[in-house]
């Protein structure tokens, strides 16, 4: 079971670089030829716009699973890691359930403008807007999944202090 | 402190609008259309301008979806009704009083008529955005000059199609992106009313203004279907009635502050370029293509765009 | 409706939750308060918020940053700074001073230039006989000149969430930057001025040559963006793809150190990186639009209301406040929640926008190293291997510095809307 899940976490991460790779390549190239274009042929794409900002969308929440599944997420960890261990494992469940919650209201909202938006089409592209708004269905229950998985470990598992954080805030953004 | 909407328990209204707080639309959901409700329901009325309830997409979206209970769009909508679509339609009228004749009488109430079903959305008024015509930092005197013209247009494809039919390098880019474009030569031109011109700031990195009154720009009023639904028959009679009065009111002070931009624009040195007849008909010519094309995207929309156009203005 | 926010998202916080949720939990206890619970807000804004052109320049410039660091850039800029002033007393000092300006005009971000240089400087001075806390501390001071230069990746989400044009706030923030790297060069003197260890040799002109044809390819960059920028090329969001291009040929094909694999990579890195700042962007633009409907920014604005006829002690009140939110909160979180909220008070009392965004970014920047709880702090700490208490004492009088170059600031406007004008 265990290593069954392990190498599905691994092709899950696998999958979700490769995605987010390829939408900062494409938004990249898009924008790029669209400048190209203005300057040296005086025209231009009307659809890299719109459609570079769709894959800047779906590169940011993709990624933002994966900085879950990382701890990478800003946080401010001043007061809980001066907390003694019993009262980290209490904040931990706390935290990583107000976090659900939050991930519940993402996951209703995010179907139900989904499916407003399901016949809407963007103008340059024409592409569905429910494929925008899409990708916070998708990001809802994988970040609900890596949660709910880390909320059985602590409260069942063996798990060291380390689990207990959310997130280490450790990544290079400011 | 909570002085916020929800005091005492009275329903609240939001009015989400993008025009800048001195604009006539938001003058007169201040001095008509707010105090008219307040005064004769419980109801309350919070307008919020200046996108400050997002851009025109996220709180049509918001109204639609009820997160909003009002709002005042252009015709976003036209992306899903096409119908929407046809009073943006190059040179469809001649003017702004033409516009206003044909949007107040039973051809407006057409135009609207799938909202509802569509969109969960209700019309109450249709008021006036204005006339639209181009800004540019070198003059456009003739069809020649739009040539490597580079054009700002929004996102619409049927703007697009008029940019590209003139024979400007049409650049689509979001409204907030316009100002630093402009500044920076990134594109040598826009198209909007000139009291969007005035109130963007954006006269003070153009130099001409072409009085092409190419496009007529609508608003409508519109209400959260549901909401509408739950208020009582008494509320809703205020509500319509604030709302086709506040819009006339804005369509009154537009007129009127036309000819104020107008002369405060030139007092910044703006130079405006009436086109002469000729310039005129060729711009007219260039459009005809986009109406074919809308026959033959949306047939069922040919006899209405014919009618209008028939109305004498 | 202030205090429902502020209680709710300290709390949050507190318990450990990260901040992007924690925005959006204060904005479901505003909604609760205000009885308008709905999903729909939550996921309609936090989805918009990333819905935005502007915000592309974010991962463009983190990308290009990547790119050079691993194309070898950020070594040959040193080894410029080097043949410059490596022959002076306390030279590495102002090697690490004029790198860090100079790789200010590739990054947009204090913790990339800081962990970039530093894994170089630190070692280097470390073998010349300084104690670690000495060039830790010059490192992370300097660190934050990044972004206070363009690219500047504060300054884009300032500039996204107020309003204010981007490329206006790049320019202003020019003449700061610099300022604050001479106020850090007059404390390297002053403190290095008994040291007595033997100098390397003046470096002859042809070296200095050849370090700057080495060089050259990155410091054409900020030349590009900066003039790019002021020539109207290009918006902001185009400059950043300019620089990942210009980075990517220069990586592959000049200095040949980035073939597939490190270019896999290097997107890969920056996408997450990017998730990071924009998950709390696209976070904040829900609490914002929730801010907004509770009246917040009216609340705040009645409360300074006294300060409203001095711009002057208005913006003290609020530089003192952003210094203090400094210590325990970083720039990104800092300038997502606070800049909804200041900015009418700020217009209500007629200053300029531009000026104050330049002055809350500054601030904000000073924050990375103020403990306890400062990003680039930690950086240095862990490249070191040195506690913060240890790097603190090292820090102080650079950090003081800064302070008053802020100060110098407040006190006279002029000395950025006077270039600022000029430059654009
Ligand atoms: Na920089
Ligand atoms: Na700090």
């Amino acid at each position: 079971m265990n290593r069954w899940m392990e190498r599905a976490g691994r092709w899950f991460e696998g999958l979700l670089n490769l995605l987010i790779a390829l939408s900062l390549a494409g938004m990249s190239a898009l924008v790029f030829l669209n400048v190209v274009l203005r300057y040296f042929f005086d025209s231009g794409i009307t659809w890299s716009e719109e459609m570079s900002r769709f894959l800047f969308v779906w590169m940011v929440f993709l990624g933002a699973i994966a900085a879950l599944k990382e701890r990478m997420h800003l946080a401010v960890d001043v007061v809980f890691k001066r907390l003694s261990p019993g009262w980290k494992k209490f904040f931990a469940v706390i935290s990583h359930s107000l976090v659900l919650y939050v991930l519940w209201l993402v996951f209703d909202g995010s179907w139900k403008m989904t499916w407003l938006n399901m016949a809407s089409k963007a103008p340059a592209t024409g592409v569905s807007l429910g494929f925008v708004y899409g990708v916070g269905v998708v990001t809802s229950l994988a970040m609900a999944v890596i949660v709910i998985l880390r909320l059985f470990r602590i409260l069942f598992g063996g798990s060291g202090e380390s689990d207990f954080s959310l997130s280490e805030g450790s990544a290079d953004t400011d | 402190g909570c002085g916020g909407p929800s005091a005492g328990g009275a329903k609240t209204i939001k009015v989400a609008n993008y025009f800048a707080d001195d604009h006539p639309q938001n003058v007169a959901l201040r001095e008509k259309f707010k105090p008219m409700v307040e005064a004769k329901t419980d109801l309350r009325v919070q307008i919020y301008g200046n996108s400050q309830l997002g851009a025109e997409k996220e709180f049509y979206d918001g109204v639609r979806n009820g997160t909003i209970e009002m709002g005042i769009p252009g015709m976003i909508m036209q992306a899903d009704i096409p119908k929407m679509g046809i009073p943006e339609l190059p040179f469809i009228f001649k003017d702004l009083d033409h516009a206003n004749k044909v949007l107040k009488g039973p051809l407006g109430e057409e135009l609207t008529a799938d909202l509802e079903r569509e969109h969960g959305v209700k019309a109450l008024a249709w008021s006036a955005n204005g006339m639209r015509m181009f800004s540019s930092n070198k003059p456009l005197r003739r069809m020649g000059d739009f040539r490597g013209f580079r054009l700002r247009m929004p996102n619409i494809p049927n703007y697009i199609a008029f940019g590209k039919a003139l024979g400007a390098n049409v650049t689509p880019m979001p409204i907030s992106e316009v100002f630093t474009a402009l500044e920076q030569g990134v594109v040598d031109g826009q198209d909007n009313p000139i009291a969007t011109l005035r109130a963007s700031g954006w006269y003070e990195v153009q130099s001409y203004v072409l009085e092409s009154n190419h496009m007529f720009s609508p608003n409508l009023y519109i209400i959260n279907s549901g909401f509408w639904n739950r208020l009582s028959p008494r509320e809703q009679e205020v509500i319509a009635e604030a709302a086709k009065e506040s819009a006339a009111y804005e369509w009154d002070l537009l007129k009127k502050s036309i000819e104020e931009d107008k002369k405060f624009l030139k007092d910044q040195g703006i130079r405006f370029i009436v086109p002469d007849k000729r310039f005129r008909a060729a711009m007219e010519k260039a459009a005809e293509p986009i109406y074919q094309q809308f026959y033959r995207e949306h047939p069922e929309t040919k006899d209405l765009i014919e009618r209008i156009r028939r109305t004498s203005p | 409706m202030l205090w429902v926010f502020l209680v709710a998202l300290f709390a949050a916080l507190a318990a450990g939750v990260p901040v992007a949720f924690a925005l959006m939990l204060c904005s479901v206890a505003l909604m609760v308060s205000m009885n308008m619970l709905d999903s729909q807000i939550v996921a309609q804004n936090l989805i918009n918020g990333a819905n935005n052109f502007a915000l592309m320049a974010i991962p463009f410039f983190i990308l290009a940053g990547e790119l050079m660091n691993r194309g070898g850039m950020s070594k040959r800029i040193v080894q410029f700074a080097m043949t410059l002033v490596g022959h002076v007393r306390g030279g590495l000092g102002y090697v690490v001073i004029i790198a860090s300006v100079l790789f200010a005009g590739l990054s947009g971000s204090a913790v990339a230039d800081t962990a970039a240089l530093g894994a170089i400087l630190i070692p280097m001075m470390v073998e010349r006989g300084y104690d670690k806390k000495v060039p830790t501390a010059i490192v992370s001071s300097a660190g934050i000149i990044a972004p206070i230069i363009p690219p500047s990746i504060p300054m884009i989400l300032f500039g996204v969430v107020s309003g204010v044009s981007i490329t206006q706030l790049f320019m202003g923030g020019i003449v700061p930057g610099l300022l604050i790297a001479i106020g850090l060069m007059l404390v390297w003197t002053y403190m290095s001025r008994r040291e007595t260890a033997e100098l390397p040799p003046r470096k002859s002109v042809k070296e200095i040559l050849i370090a700057t044809k080495e060089a050259g390819w990155a410091l054409l960059m900020p030349v590009i963006i900066i003039g790019g920028l002021r020539g109207g090329v290009f918006t902001p969001t185009e400059a950043g793809v300019i620089a990942v291009f210009y980075a990517l040929f220069v990586g592959m094909f000049v200095y040949r150190n980035i073939g597939p694999r490190q270019l896999y990579d290097a997107l890969i890195r920056s996408a997450k990186t990017t998730s990071v700042v924009m998950f709390v962007a696209s976070a904040a633009i829900v609490s914002a639009w929730m801010i907004t409907v509770a009246n917040v920014p009216q609340e705040m604005t009645e409360l300074l209301n006294p300060l409203i006829d001095s711009p002057l002690l208005l913006l003290l009140f609020i530089n003192l406040l952003l210094l203090a939110v400094g210590m325990v909160m970083d720039l990104t979180p800092t300038i997502l929640i606070l800049t909804p909220v200041l900015m009418p008070i700020v217009k209500a009392a007629g200053i300029d926008p531009v000026y104050f965004g330049i002055i809350m970014v500054i601030n904000l920047c000073i924050g990375l190293i103020t403990p306890p709880v400062g990003t680039v702090l930690y950086v240095g700490c862990g490249i070191s291997r040195i506690s913060i208490g240890e790097l603190v004492k090292g820090l102080w009088p650079f950090m003081l510095v800064e302070i008053a170059i802020l100060l110098l600031l407040v006190f006279f406007p002029q000395i950025v809307t006077v270039p600022l004008e000029w430059l654009t």
